[in-house]
């Protein structure tokens, strides 16, 4: 079992899958919990058919050296957006995510648009379909760099029963996840585990081996909270002047 | 062409961020080309950090 990838890939899952499930809800709200249930149901199948397809063609098809090289460059571009997005949102300079908003903004949208069922279920599957292609590029990318796809598929599996589960419990949108902090630890990881990827195929040998991700992991982490200070610092400083 | 905007958008926030990435990646497999395997790492590390704090003071 490979625990960076199992905890990658279940930070990245239930951000998402939150995000998924307000949507689920709005529908379920506005339309009934019929039509959101079967579009849901359409697209996790989806999803997961995509996993399958593209992961055992990706093993059997691909050697493992080329696939490290393109899949770590492709990790790192995609953890590179999560963490400049997380810095912004942390600085002030961009909104933090709000599900209690999304939620609301997504109902006024649906009730605005008068939807009937097959509508309403489109819905929720394009929701939960979009939400769940970012949790699909980890756990491919994820799974094929490390040769760890039970991890990432067991992680990715948790936390969507998850999300899951506290929805059904709940009903109600997952305001108390704290989803800014998991997409600032997981924006860290994937451009951590990226930038060992792509620079192991590029000739980098990392000194300690696979050990050096947590020093890639904390000096990430120390360079997005120095951004995030600066601007903030920079920010106060306009304010006075 | 929708879904290749959509896949493009799965990994580009900032164009320029990408594109720093990329020649950071350049550098990286240039030093280890003449042998500083070693340094290629910090060299990587550091320019990535780099584009990252560059990238959102542009914002």
């Amino acid at each position: 079992m490979n625990y960076y990838v199992l905890l990658a890939a279940l930070l990245a899952a239930s951000v998402e899958f939150v995000e998924a499930l307000t949507i689920v809800l709005a529908v379920g709200t506005v339309n009934g919990f019929k039509p959101a249930l079967r579009g849901t149901l359409f697209a996790v199948a989806a999803l997961v058919a995509l996993v399958l397809v593209l992961g055992l063609a990706v093993l059997r098809f691909v050697p493992i050296d080329v696939l490290r090289g393109v899949i770590g460059v492709l990790l790192l571009l995609f953890g590179l957006k999560w963490i400049r997005k997380a810095i912004l949102r942390f600085s002030g300079k961009k909104s933090l995510h709000d599900e209690s908003q999304a939620f609301t903004r997504e109902v006024d949208r649906l009730r605005s648009q008068k939807a009937g069922a097959f509508e309403a279920q489109a819905t929720a599957f394009n929701g939960v379909f979009l939400e769940g292609l970012e949790v699909v590029v980890i756990v491919l990318t994820m799974g094929s760099a490390a040769r760890a796809y039970p991890s990432a598929i067991l992680g990715a599996g948790i936390g969507l029963v998850l999300v899951l589960a506290l929805g059904v419990a709940l009903r109600a949108p997952l305001t108390k996840v704290p989803e800014n902090v998991m997409k600032f630890v997981v924006g860290v990881m994937l451009t951590s585990f990226g930038t060992f990827w792509a620079g192991s195929s590029l000739g980098v040998h990392w000194p300690l081996g696979e050990v050096s991700l947590i020093f890639l992991i904390a000096l990430y982490l120390i360079t997005s909270w120095l951004s995030v200070g600066r601007l903030k610092k920079g920010e106060l400083r306009r304010e006075v002047a | 062409m929708k879904w290749l905007s959509e896949v493009y958008g799965l990994f580009v926030d900032d164009p320029k961020l990408v594109l720093m990435a990329l020649v950071s990646l350049a550098v990286a497999l240039g030093l280890g080309a003449i042998g500083l395997h070693a340094i290629a790492g910090v060299v990587l590390f550091l320019l990535i950090a780099g584009s990252i704090m560059v990238s959102v003071e542009r914002h």
